[in-house]
């Protein structure tokens, strides 16, 4: 299945040169900074709002990257090698969602979240039914919380992603990536959840479900392969044209199907359990977000989610081909910021919105985007494209690996 | 690595079948024959006596039967979902293992298909769970999860015998022209062409295979096609049945996660159960050049995945549970932590969460005496996950008034056990009629290696 010759050695890697991607992050952080001040001069709860749900999606996305690194790692997994540099420079992320969050805690968390807004009066504890969860629910908890799991992350990136880089100067990396993809695959799970739970379940102090963790996740593991889907077509056009084969492009559509099922298998089983249950602190999770119009971005969220995606890429000469790929791609991504935003908006105005479909919100999101964009362009100039020491990659290219 | 030619492949695969059966695994066969029986009993006494000779009371109406028919599903669900996910992403080495899992599942299915024909309380009306018009012109009540599950089995069950049938295929066909039709067992008074009858069975069985390309070109795609079938309709089934549980208000069932927690904990178990089989069927058999410890390897990292998933979801229900601020909920998880039956739980945390952290060391995953420690535990805390999920549940519910504690009868444990006596028969039977690895697919790719080496 590979579209090119076998290589004997690997060939210069020219940089990645994109100047209009460039361009259209440019925008897109521009975009998002007007939206987000006209919104903070006439309603300052929506652009708090937008800034919530645009600030996790650089996490999310970065996570997802290391999860994705280190899974393949123990997992001994070789097709990926072409792609590792850049599932690395896809986990650049997480420091400018530590910046959101801090400008969050400092300023805009009262906007959004009614225990923080009531913190140290009596009616804060008025929220809650039990005096431990009043405790958990508070200004300083939630800092640290998130400030130490953003470091941690922070640290684990590093570890993992150096240790990647190390390779590059001759260095034998196998025992200690292993190590650190080990490390950080045992907390990740339990840091993401709590992460999860604190930022966008916690809008709604009363709801609660078991799944959120998991369902967050799966979301931002399909939206990362969607971005990745994406620079790996784009890089395939110039710079990595004899590096990324069909054959792997082939498998990262694979992986792009199956976790669509995943995450329509997550979605609907949550729904359905909520729904059929029929239990007051559940159901208000979708009672606000499935009325006022937020039904309709649901609605596209869903499709754009999973039968979308989910038909273009089932077909094995489809999942190669560059239009299903970027459409399939950019549907992936445009759902995840229309997530995000159904997620935190319906809280914030549980009576619908004047401005419908939501657009400043998207465009603070977007311009989130832009940033991890720009900050993945940034990675790849400095360390390139390919990770040319790693043992895999040229058997990885020349598709030894389905022999 | 040894050269591997067709023809050995062939004579190892084939001897366990052709060769007079091992002391060990007649008496395998002989207690595994005995237990069975338990079950026989256990049936009886409740066909002749009721339900009540279980243990179940008027609030903990569900028990051991529903507890083991969730532990068996589970052994069913990993079975298919291990060799069809293995295949559609291409892992060669699942041929090592494809066959006994796909075994495992199908002996498993009809045992936990028993458990909800015995739980209706009247087996013998149980036909009118089938949708068709009745006496009375009734269907049964679609909107009852209880129905979901008869929907469940059924499609899995029919999905996975097919699928495991496909696969033996080309195998009976190997069988078939191996027979001596010329053995025959001499009892003086009469003749038995035994090697004609297993030929006529092989036959019959092989469905005419010549292993011509065009057979081999059909065999291909309907069997990758079933893989395509199988993997979400195993998921959907197990899903379907934690969604039964989880759609109910019962505090300890109602939790959003159910679905991927009951499919993870199926996979943990069933590699488990894969384990417990393969490692003494390897060494009993002399398989170890086709069920390496590389196969064992990899599927003691794929238990340490699902388990540490298992293991993060008791950790979130917990949490949900104190998040969620409802005396219930707090009140069924203290329950499980100090109540009656709180060994249980714990004992279910140290077979689950502490004894699988072995396999983190490589030493471990490939100890053959280490891999049986953790399986079987693993086993034990799977079972006692359901027991918990179910049992305990039910004995603290909403109200005070229904605490009630549950115990087992002489024959709750006569059906447990009778359930593992009838699964390891049905096992052993298979290994004598059927190769446990699979011919065809180890040829095509130990030859290909072979080659490639060459």
């Amino acid at each position: 299945m590979s579209d090119h010759p076998r290589l004997e050695t690997l060939p210069d890697i020219p940089a990645l040169v994109t100047p209009k991607l460039k361009g259209a992050a440019s925008v897109c952080i521009v975009a998002g900074l007007i939206s987000f001040v006209a919104l903070l001069a006439t309603d300052a709860n929506r652009a708090w709002g937008g800034f919530l749900s645009g600030l996790v999606l650089p996490a999310w996305l970065s996570i997802a990257a290391l999860f994705f690194i280190s899974i393949h790692r123990i997992t001994g997994a070789r097709w990926h090698a072409p792609l590792r540099r850049l599932m690395e420079g896809l986990s650049a992320g997480i420091p400018l969602t530590a910046v959101g969050f801090v400008v969050l805690a400092a300023l805009g968390a009262p906007y959004l979240y009614d225990w923080f807004f009531l913190a140290g009066s009596p009616e804060h504890h008025a929220l809650f039914v039990t005096e431990s969860k009043a405790a958990w629910m508070t200004p300083g908890r939630w800092i640290a919380t998130g400030l130490g799991v953003l470091a941690l992350w922070m640290f684990l990136q590093w570890r993992l992603v150096g240790t990647g880089l190390a390779e590059d100067g001759g260095a034998v990396i196998k025992k200690a990536h292993t190590l650190w993809s080990i490390v950080f695959l045992v907390l990740f799970a339990y840091t993401f959840t709590l992460f999860a739970w604190d930022l966008l379940l916690s809008l709604q102090v009363k709801v609660v479900s078991a799944m959120w963790g998991i369902y967050q996740f799966v979301g931002a593991l399909q939206a990362f392969l969607a971005v990745l889907f994406l620079f790996a077509h784009l890089a395939r056009r110039s710079s990595l044209k004899q590096v990324v084969g069909e054959h792997t492009l082939h498998d990262l559509g694979t992986w792009l199907v199956g976790l669509s099922c995943v995450w329509a298998y997550i979605v609907f089983a949550q729904y359905l359990i909520i729904a059929f249950a029929n239990m007051d602190e559940e159901t208000q999770f979708y009672l606000i977000r499935f009325q006022h119009g937020y039904q309709a971005m649901a609605t596209v969220e869903v499709l754009l989610r999973f039968p979308i995606p989910f038909l273009l890429l089932l077909s094995q000469t489809t999942r190669t081909n560059v239009l299903a790929g970027t459409v399939a791609g950019l549907a992936i991504v445009l759902a995840a910021m229309i997530q995000l935003v159904w997620i935190v908006a319906p809280v914030i105005h549980p009576n619908g919105l004047p401005t419908f479909p939501l657009l400043p919100e998207l465009a603070i999101v977007a311009g989130f985007l832009g940033g991890y964009v720009l900050l993945a362009l940034r990675f790849w100039r400095k360390h390139g494209l390919v990770a040319r020491n790693d043992p895999d990659l040229l058997p990885s290219i020349n598709a030894e690996h389905l022999h | 690595m040894s050269s591997f030619t067709a023809q050995k492949i062939t004579d190892d695969l084939t001897a366990p079948i052709f060769r007079r059966p091992s002391l060990a695994w007649v008496a395998g066969f002989l207690t595994s024959f005995a237990l069975m029986h338990a079950l026989v009993i256990a049936v009886a006494a409740y066909v002749w006596g009721g339900y009540g000779a279980f243990g179940v009371n008027s609030t903990v109406g569900w028990g051991n039967d529903i507890a083991s028919y969730i532990y068996w599903i589970g052994i069913a669900v990993a079975g298919t979902l291990v060799s069809s996910i293995l295949l559609l992403f291409r892992q060669k080495w699942r041929t090592g293992v494809n066959r006994a899992t796909e075994a495992m599942t199908v002996f498993a299915i009809n045992i936990a298909g028993l458990f909800p024909l015995i739980h209706t309380g009247r087996p013998w009306v149980d036909f009118w769970l089938i949708p068709h018009p009745n006496d009375l012109a009734l269907y049964p009540q679609f909107k009852s999860p209880i129905v979901w599950d008869v929907f469940a089995i059924t499609g899995y069950a029919t999905t996975s015998v097919l699928f495991f049938y496909l696969g033996l295929i080309p195998d009976f066909a190997t069988l078939r022209d191996r027979v001596n039709p010329k053995l025959a067992l001499n009892l003086g008074f009469v003749s038995i062409p035994i090697g004609k009858l297993q030929r006529m069975l092989y036959s019959s069985l092989s469905l005419g295979w010549k292993g011509t390309a065009a057979n081999w070109r059909h065999y291909e795609r309907a069997y990758s096609q079933f893989a395509w079938i199988s993997t979400p309709l195993v998921i959907g089934m197990h899903s379907t049945i934690a969604t039964l549980l989880a759609v109910s208000l019962v505090p300890g069932w109602h939790a959003s996660c159910f679905p991927p927690y009951f499919v993870s904990g199926a996979i943990f178990g069933g590699l488990a159960m894969a384990l417990l089989l393969l490692v003494p069927l390897r060494s009993a058999f002399k398989l170890q050049e086709y069920i390496t410890l590389d196969h064992l390897d990899k599927l003691a990292k794929i238990m340490l995945g699902v388990g540490s998933i298992v293991t993060y979801i008791y950790a979130i229900e917990f949490f949900s549970a104190w998040y969620s601020e409802s005396q219930f909920e707090k009140g069924q998880f203290l329950y499980r932590l100090f109540g009656g039956h709180a060994w249980a739980f714990w004992l279910m945390l140290f077979c689950n969460v502490v004894c699988l952290q072995l396999f983190w060391f490589k030493r471990f995953r490939r100890n053959v005496w280490t891999l049986l420690f953790v399986a079987f535990m693993v086993n034990i805390g799977m079972w006692l996950e359901r027991f918990n999920i179910i049992v305990l549940s039910l004995e603290h519910d909403h109200l005070p008034v229904n605490w009630n504690h549950y115990a087992f009868t002489g024959f709750d444990y006569l059906l447990l056990a009778g359930s593992f006596g009838m699964f390891f028969f049905q096992f052993l039977l298979f290994i004598r009629v059927a190769p446990i690895v699979a011919i065809a697919e180890v040829k095509q790719t130990l030859l290909h290696k072979t080659n490639h080496h060459a």
